[in-house]
């Protein structure tokens, strides 16, 4: 602490440049693979599971159950749509409500604009399993047999 | 806009600068560039979502090819979730002589009224009972009242055990997964059924058995 001899203040200077080629690198890197989830009305806390399989991102029907038992399906669709008198071809995503007895029909409705779609039901862990049963009865009902539903990947603590 | 012009090695004070022609290097003063990197980078960093939703593959059987199947009655096991979320299971079909056990959950947390799912003990009865039986079918009764998750963890159940059953076959035979022969290939039979009025019956009568036993 006593000021001995006659010890000048060394200005210290830090070379910050590779920290801040690193910051760059990783600001890049998180920028590039960010992708936001465009904000939910429709709050959907998923299950678990150990499944594998990767979820497609493209040409999917979304069925959305809540906590509350209530049903939407929503799909991306070609429209034309109307810009200062010009019709314009873009997509737009249409959100429907829907309830257990005319699920199936705007699932095939849905279907028939592109037929291929992949069914994907993403449900609430509350969802009670009556709404399930009735869904799932409905689709079987209208030929929709195969469908994916949305989880989260279950860790285990334990190995 | 910071831009500082420093005499390259200057030493001694400030006044030097004004020193005329001398070799001069520039020196940009890049903190606030920096700090607005990284104010960039620690908002990626927390908004970025990592875990990417997985998806479970499900496929009914056709209605109009649903045929009534019949299974021996030495070979089936029931599963039932009722209302409460709780979990039953029986071989054979339930009679009042052969009521549905329950399957031990998870401590309650104290906030909740619901049973907590217990995966391993779900999983090992199943393993059990399929290697005492390889030719059990499992027939899954969900109450209308059960939770969406409850049907999920069961099918997450047999998933895992079918996966791992063919995971071990295929390690002592040697052999990939993917080239198991038919034979040795193990798909766990079961069916969704539904829960009709006499299954609440059989709980109701269950309950009150589990109930004298202690076991709830």
């Amino acid at each position: 602490m006593s000021k001995k001899g006659k010890m000048r203040r060394v200005g210290i200077r830090i070379d910050m440049t590779p920290m801040v080629d690193i910051a760059f690198l990783l600001l890049i890197f998180y920028m590039a693979t960010t992708q936001f989830k465009p904000p939910e009305a429709r709050a959907v806390e998923l299950p678990q599971s150990h499944s594998q399989i990767e979820l497609p991102d493209k040409d999917i029907i979304n069925i959305t159950v809540t906590k509350f038992d209530s049903l939407y399906v929503d799909y991306l669709e070609k429209a034309e749509i109307d810009i200062e008198g010009q019709a314009v071809l873009t997509t737009v995503r249409r959100v429907l409500t829907v309830d257990k007895y005319n699920v199936a029909g705007e699932i095939n409705r849905a279907r028939g604009k592109s037929i291929k779609a992949l069914i994907v039901i993403k449900a609430d862990k509350k969802a009670s399993f009556g709404i399930m049963k009735d869904l799932m009865d409905s689709m079987q009902e209208n030929h929709l047999e195969r469908f994916l539903i949305i989880t989260d990947k279950e860790v285990d603590a334990k190995v | 806009m910071a831009g500082e012009v420093a005499e390259r090695a200057a030493k001694g004070p400030k006044k030097g600068l004004r020193r005329p022609k001398r070799r001069l290097a520039i020196r940009i003063d890049m903190t606030p560039m920096v700090d607005i990197a990284f104010l960039l980078l620690i908002f990626y960093m927390v908004s970025t979502v990592f875990s990417m939703p997985q998806a479970m593959e499900i496929n009914l059987p056709p209605k109009d090819q649903e045929k009534e199947l019949e299974v021996k009655e030495s070979n089936l096991i029931t599963i039932r979730v009722d209302g409460e979320s709780r979990f039953w299971w029986n071989l054979k079909t339930a009679t009042p002589d052969n009521l549905p056990l329950v399957l031990p959950s998870l401590k309650n947390k104290p906030d909740s009224i619901l049973y907590e799912f217990n995966a391993d003990t779900l999983r090992s009865l199943l393993v059990s009972q399929n290697k005492d039986n390889p030719k059990l079918n499992t027939l899954i009764l969900l109450n209308k009242g059960a939770k969406y998750s409850d049907m999920v963890n069961i099918l997450d159940v047999i998933d895992v055990i079918e996966r791992s059953w063919n995971d071990f076959t295929a390690r002592q035979k040697g052999v990939k997964v993917d080239k198991l022969s038919k034979e040795d290939k193990f798909s766990y039979r079961y069916a969704i059924g539904d829960w009709e009025p006499r299954d609440d019956k059989i709980i109701e009568e269950a309950v009150s058995q589990a109930k004298l036993r202690g076991q709830l």
